[in-house]
């Protein structure tokens, strides 16, 4: 497909004439916005969870100027390293002097769209270091030496049989006879060649969901589990962000990883919501020893200046492209940035600037029919169509609208500033269209009728004579007499209730358990009730048994058991098949685990293993994610002078859905994950 | 018809204001005389002042200086009237969401222009607010497939009024496409059906292809609230050749056939 066309109507034909790219863009309807659809559907506060997301991010974005040092203050009290970057090319330097510093080799790479923007990877390659993708799609296109096309699913664009030729390519020694044609085999591929890479890696680089000011922490919300690997197994973490991810405090963090995965990918919440805080603590079994958070400041406090600035309030979830009637049409490629869709067009254009790379003159301004859906799945409620049309206006201004169009739109307006020459014109119109429809052939080569015509689109059937010619200036009085109504309708009111909760956020007691239960088992977490840790143990080996693993289990040392049913592995060592770790809390809003590192709880035993058992005690059982970290850390946690350096929500195993949109579980992280849940004998 | 000038016109009971539309106007007439129509049957005093445009078309391309002009102009043209009518969501959306915003805040033309807003309305949806009825004798055209317009869904929702006059036309089987269908747009959006021809014409073949699938692919009537979206979409199938006429919803309330 031709990308690299100047121009952005040009790029959207070929991407129509791709025959493989128009059948890889054909599941985006029935999967995104149908999935979507139906988590909106499932949770009937989702409509007021938007509002006041929306009202969050303008507020937050409004005090900036307070949000951001409290965020570095406590940021650098917890152990990291902040780092405020005017621009793209400042924010890559500081990263490859970090490396070089400490003498990094090689990289691992959670997904970030702003080491897309900044082109960060190209600028690492250059400067000698290894750079791997982890992320199943961006390891695929970084294979193909591609741009994402897509800001959720970065290879979107791909059908399954072209990866598998990028994979025999790239891993060499692949056995020919190898299936590789189905999404599970090319994801247990890239797991085994990336699990050496993260097992090897110097540091590891993701970026954040949400910068949380109140504890200097960064939120992120994967599904597979490698930017969690990136961020707590190299022993040099590095995140890169732009500053308007910054957040006041958890709670705001929180409702964005409430709506963000129901609008991007239908699913409830991500398998990871995750909180990285600082770098390890002394005291805890693994994390990196230096975290450094790079953040995009002075270009982008430049765009919150602007008249773009609503942009900023983006939180990335992909929405607007799954509903674009033209991204449907074109993928991701056409729009000739890494940022496509809707969202693309405003924040393509804001970020790279007009002289870097003719956003305008390529004209992909025009890549809209202003159809108003984006709009009305934002979960940011950004007014896409407003700030696309106030593209437009900019390219009228700066002269590149074209002498043709510029001249049309004048005499139009001239002609409807005078109604009585306007009905003239109008009606010399349409006796010229009717007169045309008998010569087709100079039809198309008149302006305006050349282009409606240009693909396959008869000319409009003009009756001939107007309605305004026979009836302008009339008046028809009616026998009768009607009753106008009062007035139009009221625009539907934006009212924010900032005590709203999800209804199943505010469940307890024996109501939490059946959600928690319920939701776990959907989210392919099953439960066993167990008594004791004996029992425990016993499922334990059952699980193992059937899914052909040894019997060996790293556990957290207050979890004993006297049996030898699994044995008991002293130390974490990276291949341990299954790890028993104790859960802080279980969420019932959707049958979540709470997690922390500790001491005993490396961060990696959650990742790395096949199998996580998870123990958790009955009345550790809430309603809301809110609830849950009150639970585990008191109601102050947020002002505790040390927070645990990675704070986790697990929801069932890690997945992926990056080759055709084919959901695989056990992607970098655990294959299974089962909920030991923790019901004392006296209860029964 | 009883007709008298405008400017002579003395009358108590509210005049309503006929904004038959660009597209309407120059490609359809009929769609504006069957607005008059359904008006004048539910008791309205209708007139029809000299008129032009909304300024969409320029506002759309950004042309923001010349939708203010036209949106002035639109100013003149519609005071002293009750109430607004235009049998298009698309125009009708234009003056009651972007038509204020367009001219100076405070300014005795936005005054105007809120006023002017408040009293706009699309056709269907004034026809509910008024209790009217559709005109219509029996149908005969056989099926009809609804196309919403992207303004009718998301600009001035009017889609649930019209179904319910649509359905009270005697003999008329009234299909509904699929919910992802129906929220799709056309393809046409104003400029963008000559800035993009393309990618326009294809989305409109995507979508008749789908209208015509929600009748098992018989010959259909496809009726909507927005000639544009209409010619469009009638254009497309002209040059493949699909069975489909497209008719305006107030053509088929005043009881017009295809």
């Amino acid at each position: 497909m031709s990308i690299r066309s100047e121009n952005f109507r040009a790029r959207a034909v070929a991407a129509l004439k791709d025959a493989q790219l128009q059948q890889a863009l054909a599941n985006v309807p029935t999967g995104f916005i149908a999935k979507r659809r139906k988590a909106v559907a499932r949770l009937p506060e989702f409509a007021a969870l938007v509002r006041r997301v929306s009202a969050m991010r303008r507020r937050a974005l409004a005090a900036l100027d307070t949000l951001l040092p409290r965020f570095v203050e406590k940021a650098q009290a917890a152990g990291a390293k902040v780092h405020l970057a005017a621009d793209a090319e400042e924010a890559r330097a500081i990263i490859i002097g970090i490396l070089r510093e400490r003498g990094a080799r090689l990289v691992v790479k959670g997904k970030s769209m702003t080491a897309e923007e900044i082109r960060l990877n190209p600028a690492l390659e250059a400067a000698g270091v290894e750079v791997v993708e982890t992320d199943l799609g961006e390891y695929i296109i970084q294979l193909r030496e591609e741009a994402p096309s897509h800001i959720v699913a970065p290879a979107i664009h791909l059908k399954i049989d072209q990866i598998a030729d990028d994979f025999r390519r790239a891993h060499g020694g692949l056995p020919a006879q190898r299936p590789l044609l189905t999404a599970e085999a090319l994801a247990a591929e890239a797991r085994a060649v990336l699990r050496e890479k993260f097992l090897a890696a110097d540091a590891g680089i993701t970026g954040a969901n949400a910068l949380i000011a109140e504890s200097g922490s960064a939120m992120l919300v994967t599904n597979e589990g490698n930017g969690d690997l990136c961020a707590t197994n190299p022993k040099l973490h590095i995140v890169v962000a732009g500053v308007e991810k910054l957040v006041p405090d958890w709670r705001s963090a929180l409702d964005v990883a409430r709506v963000l995965p129901r609008s991007a990918t239908g699913q409830e919440i991500t398998v990871y919501a995750t909180f990285h805080t600082g770098a390890r603590r002394a005291e805890e079994a693994d994390g990196p020893e230096e975290t450094h958070i790079v953040l995009l400041a002075g270009s982008r406090k430049r765009l919150l200046a602007g008249p773009f600035a609503e942009m900023l309030t983006c939180i990335r979830c992909g929405a607007c492209l799954n509903h674009c009637p033209v991204y449907q049409l074109t993928g991701g490629h056409a729009y000739g940035r890494v940022y496509s869709g809707p969202m693309g067009i405003v924040l393509g254009r804001a970020v790279f600037g007009l002289d870097g790379g003719g956003m305008l003159a390529d004209g992909v301004e025009q890549a809209c029919t202003l159809c108003n859906r984006c709009v009305e799945v934002c979960p940011a409620g950004i007014d896409l169509p407003a700030l696309i049309r106030r593209w437009r206006a900019q390219a009228v201004a700066t002269g590149m609208a074209g002498a043709l169009a510029r001249a049309g739109q004048k005499l139009h307006a001239a002609l409807a500033a005078r109604p009585k020459w306007y009905r003239r014109a109008a009606a010399a119109g349409a006796r010229v269209l009717r007169a045309l429809r008998k010569r087709p052939g100079l039809a198309r080569r008149l302006p305006g009728l050349r282009d409606w015509t240009a693909a396959e689109r008869a000319l409009p059937k003009a009756m001939g004579a107007t309605f305004l010619e026979r009836h302008a200036g009339k008046i028809c009085q009616s026998e009768g007499g009607c009753a106008l109504p009062a007035h139009a309708p009221p625009q539907t009111g934006n009212a924010t209730d900032d005590e709203f909760l999800p209804a199943r956020a505010r469940v307890a007691g024996v109501a939490a358990v059946e959600r928690f239960v319920a939701f776990s088992t959907e989210a392919d977490a099953p439960v066993h009730r167990v008594a004791s840790p004996e029992e425990a143990a016993d499922a334990m080996a059952r699980v193992l048994g059937e899914a052909g693993l040894e019997r060996k289990v790293f556990a957290h040392p207050a979890l004993t058991w006297t049996a030898e049913k699994p044995a008991r592995l002293q130390s974490f060592s990276p291949d341990a098949p299954a790890a028993l770790m104790p859960a802080l809390a279980g969420v019932a809003e959707t049958g979540t685990l709470l997690f922390a590192s500790g001491p005993d709880v490396p961060a990696r035993a959650l990742l790395l293993p096949e199998v996580l058992f998870a123990w958790l005690e009955e009345d550790a059982i809430v309603g809301g994610y809110e609830a849950a970290l009150r639970h585990a850390f008191g109601t102050a946690f947020h002002d505790a002078p040390v927070l645990p350096r990675s704070i986790l929500f697990v929801t069932g195993p890690s997945r992926t859905a990056d080759v055709e949109q084919t959901l695989v579980l056990g992607a970098h992280g655990p294959r299974a994950v089962h909920v030991l849940l923790h019901v004392p004998p006296t209860k029964t | 018809m009883p007709a008298v000038d405008v400017s002579i016109a003395h009358t108590d009971t509210p005049r309503v204001a006929l904004f038959a539309t660009c597209v309407a106007n120059a490609l359809r007439p009929t769609v504006a005389k069957a607005a008059m129509r359904l008006l004048q049957g539910a008791g309205c005093t209708v007139a029809v002042p000299e008129q032009s445009c909304c300024g969409q078309p320029a506002f759309n391309a950004g042309f923001e200086e010349e939708a203010r002009r036209i949106g002035v102009a639109l100013l003149a043209a519609f005071s002293g009237f009750d109430a607004v009518v235009a049998p298009s969501a698309s125009c009708a959306g234009m003056i009651r969401n972007h038509l204020p915003r367009l001219v100076a805040l405070g300014s005795q033309e936005w005054r105007e222009a809120e006023m002017l807003a408040a009293r706009t309305f699309e056709l269907c949806d004034f026809l509910q607010r008024i209790g009217a009825s559709p005109s219509a004798g029996e149908w005969r055209g056989g099926p009809v497939v609804w196309h919403d317009s992207c303004a009718s869904l998301r600009e001035v929702p009017m889609t649930d009024a019209a179904l319910a006059l649509l359905r009270q036309v005697p003999g008329l089987e009234l299909l509904l496409p699929e919910e992802e269908v129906r929220q799709t747009c056309c393809g046409f959006g104003g400029l963008f059906a000559v800035k993009q021809p393309e990618l326009s014409a294809e989305m409109g073949r995507r979508k008749l292809a789908a209208l015509l699938a929600a009748a098992d692919d018989a010959p259909v009537v496809v009726t909507g609230p927005d000639m544009g979206c209409l010619a469009h979409l009638q254009a497309v199938a002209d040059a493949a050749r699909l069975p489909v006429r497209v008719m305006h919803v107030a053509e088929i309330l005043a009881g017009m056939t295809p």
